[in-house]
């Protein structure tokens, strides 16, 4: 087969991503068993940790980059501290939103301030300031390196209020879920569709991640011309 | 078919929504890399044959 003919490479790994995830969902519905103690609402962890689990992935990513930028101090680093951090913001949403529709099913209201869901608003509110600061400074470089130190401090305070918080105050989320001591312990089916989830939306966040840091730096280079 | 099977399907299509928005987006942006890769390439061909 010519060259220029051949299927690119990137292109079977955007169809596996999208089949693999297809894949989840259909499982997560429809192979595996409910949770013991929680119902059919239980169904939405399997989104529900992935995608919170993206949101530290994506704010780790973005602090590593912020780190690359103001070592490099080469602009390409900033576009991709941005694009992960905007993807963790978007996926932090996203955890919110599914936490309350569990929420609601689960405990009747869609909020009520338990420590896993004050410490998500802290977050948003964190990285929402992250924005706003890059916003208000309009020297791309200026901007880099203060956003750049703000990122850095900002992911300090990640492992702290998504792990330490809900573990050190009484909170009603559903840990013993993923806690196979607890006594609603998953099964070896739950515990691949779980991980195959992990997995794919790691997979996937690479991808849009890519995505976001070439449209950033295609728009830096049209702006520059 | 359960409400189950009803509930994947509809999460299924959202998924494909995502998924060809997300996969169109990486289309049209590898296009418009090689456009300006080859804009840039035309200009500086062009600045070779001016100072030649």
């Amino acid at each position: 087969m010519p060259a220029e003919k051949r299927v690119p490479a990137v292109l079977w790994w955007q169809v596996l991503i999208g089949i693999w995830i297809a894949v989840v969902i259909w499982a997560a519905f429809n192979w595996i068993p409910q949770t013991m103690n929680l119902g059919e609402t239980s169904r939405i962890a399997w989104f529900h940790i992935p995608v919170a689990w993206i949101c530290v992935l994506a704010f780790g990513t973005a602090m590593v980059c912020s780190i690359g930028y103001l070592r490099s101090r080469r602009l390409v680093w900033d576009d991709r501290a941005v694009a992960a951090a905007e993807i963790g913001l978007l996926f932090a949403i996203l955890a919110t939103i599914s936490g309350a529709m569990w929420a609601k099913r689960a405990w009747g209201v869609f909020w009520n301030w338990d420590p896993r869901e004050s410490s998500i608003i802290i977050l948003l509110l964190i990285y929402g300031a992250y924005f706003a600061l890059r916003a208000a400074v309009d020297d791309p470089e200026r901007r880099a390196a203060l956003a750049g130190v703000y990122n850095i401090l900002a992911f300090i305070t990640v492992p702290y209020l998504i792990f330490v918080v809900p573990r050190i105050m009484a909170s009603l989320h559903p840990d013993p879920i993923i806690n196979t001591g607890g006594e609603g312990g998953m099964d070896a089916n739950m515990r691949m569709v779980l991980f195959a989830g992990l997995i794919g939306q790691t997979m996937f966040f690479f991808w849009i991640f890519n995505l976001g840091t070439r449209l950033r730096r295609l728009a830096r280079e049209v702006l520059h011309e | 078919m359960s409400d189950l099977v009803y509930a994947s399907i509809v999460i299924l299509i959202i998924w494909a929504g995502i998924f060809f928005w997300v996969f169109r987006l990486d289309r049209r942006l590898r296009r418009l890399e090689r456009a300006l890769t080859a804009r840039s390439e035309q200009g500086a061909t062009m600045a070779d044959d001016q100072s030649g």
